[in-house]
């Protein structure tokens, strides 16, 4: 039997019905892609941080002193960097996809972009361990009272501010590597796999004739 | 108005369609489950795509690009393991005669050694199946047209081979 006498019985082959209701009913749901579920998450993400982020703003601002008022910057940078993500992020995911480029050329922007993506979760990921304990340690230097002595990672006459500066920063530095690798485990625990697949396809659809 | 007529169009052509859809489906999953939303997926890409259709390629190559592209580059449940079998969508009182059950049989045969292809060799094959010229081939997978014919004979070798270590399938 060959392939060649198998093609009446292929396209000849029955499939299921699928009346005009159901597909209409198809057509007004959601895409229910892993990159339209992204996109979704990615907005109620935005909204989670917005909000909550903009409720602590103006908690500082209602409660309004001298003191505080250098933590409302610090969020709305925060909220600013933030962000820069989500439209990087976003655009992203936007165009990962070309339907109706051809499969080759779709897989090859898929691939990139996927790669570009995964980039920025790594990075992302990683630095918020540095921003995280240096923004503790900016608190407790300017807003916690000396109640250890002699510690150089709080505000106290015996170090000057240089000195806590750089340990808060060695403490950062310490937990960014492990960070890093941590952030390189998981992605790839989420996306390794799918890559791999990519780049075989992608390699499969790149060989020429020739090599075959 | 526009948008409905434009709807109702969209429909008549998908339902026309619909079979092709269902082999790609077959082709890129293994579950009756994984299938529908393939299929629901499909669905939704097209609709999404097809205000920019302007009739520049000939709807079956849109088609055929919208729905292998959303089946190979989706991003793959942890378990969805591409294992497949011949669908259980042959009606019973279809299969019935002995001759029907023999083109059952077949069909399985097909798929199943199919499935052990690539995803890239199982869209060579459902093209060629299909009589997809190698020009339409081309536009829908970007691959050059001797590259396709030395893909598909290897391909044709490979189910050959295929065949010869199951039962007596095809090759």
């Amino acid at each position: 039997m060959e392939l060649d006498n198998l093609k009446q019985l292929w396209q000849n082959q029955p499939a299921s019905p699928t009346n005009l209701d159901k597909l209409s009913e198809m057509v007004k749901r959601q895409s229910g892609s892993s990159l339209g579920k992204m996109r979704r998450t990615l907005r109620y993400e935005l909204l989670v941080v917005i909000l909550s982020l903009g409720a602590v703003i103006l908690y500082f601002i209602v409660t309004r002193n001298e003191k505080t008022m250098d933590v409302v910057w610090l969020y709305l940078a925060l909220i600013l960097v933030y962000l820069l993500y989500f439209f990087r992020k976003d655009r992203l995911l936007k165009t990962m996809q070309c339907v109706t480029c051809e499969v080759r050329s779709n897989l090859n922007l898929h691939l990139g972009k996927l790669e570009k993506l995964l980039k920025i979760y790594l990075w992302a990921g990683t630095l918020l361990f540095p921003i995280t304990i240096l923004y503790l340690g900016f608190l407790f230097y300017i807003h916690i009272p000396s109640f250890i002595p002699k510690n150089i990672f709080f505000h106290s006459p015996a170090y000057a501010w240089w000195q806590t500066a750089l340990a808060w920063i060695g403490l950062a530095a310490i937990f960014t590597l492990p960070g890093y690798w941590l952030n390189k485990w998981y992605v790839h625990w989420l996306y390794g796999k799918h890559v791999e697949r990519l780049k075989k396809l992608t390699a499969e659809m790149e060989e020429e004739g020739i090599n075959l | 108005m526009i948008d409905q007529r434009r709807q109702d169009e969209f429909l008549m052509l998908l339902q026309e369609n619909t079979a092709l859809l269902y082999k790609v489906c077959h082709l890129y999953t293994s579950s009756a489950g994984d299938r529908e939303d393939l299929f629901q997926e499909i669905v939704a890409q097209l609709w999404k795509a097809y205000p920019g259709f302007r009739g520049d390629a000939k709807f079956s190559t849109w088609l055929y690009r919208i729905a292998l592209n959303t089946a190979i580059t989706g991003i793959r449940k942890k378990n969805r393991s591409v294992k497949i079998d011949y669908p259980a969508t042959i009606p019973h009182d279809v299969a019935d005669s002995n001759e029907e059950r023999e083109k059952e049989e077949k069909l399985r045969e097909l798929y199943r050694a199919v499935a052990q292809l690539s995803e890239i060799d199982r869209a060579i094959v459902m093209l060629y199946l299909d009589d997809r010229s190698y020009d339409e081939m081309e536009e829908v997978l970007g691959i050059n047209q001797n590259n396709l014919r030395v893909k598909m004979n290897r391909i044709k070798e490979k189910l050959r081979q295929l065949s010869k270590i199951t039962t007596d399938g095809i090759g």
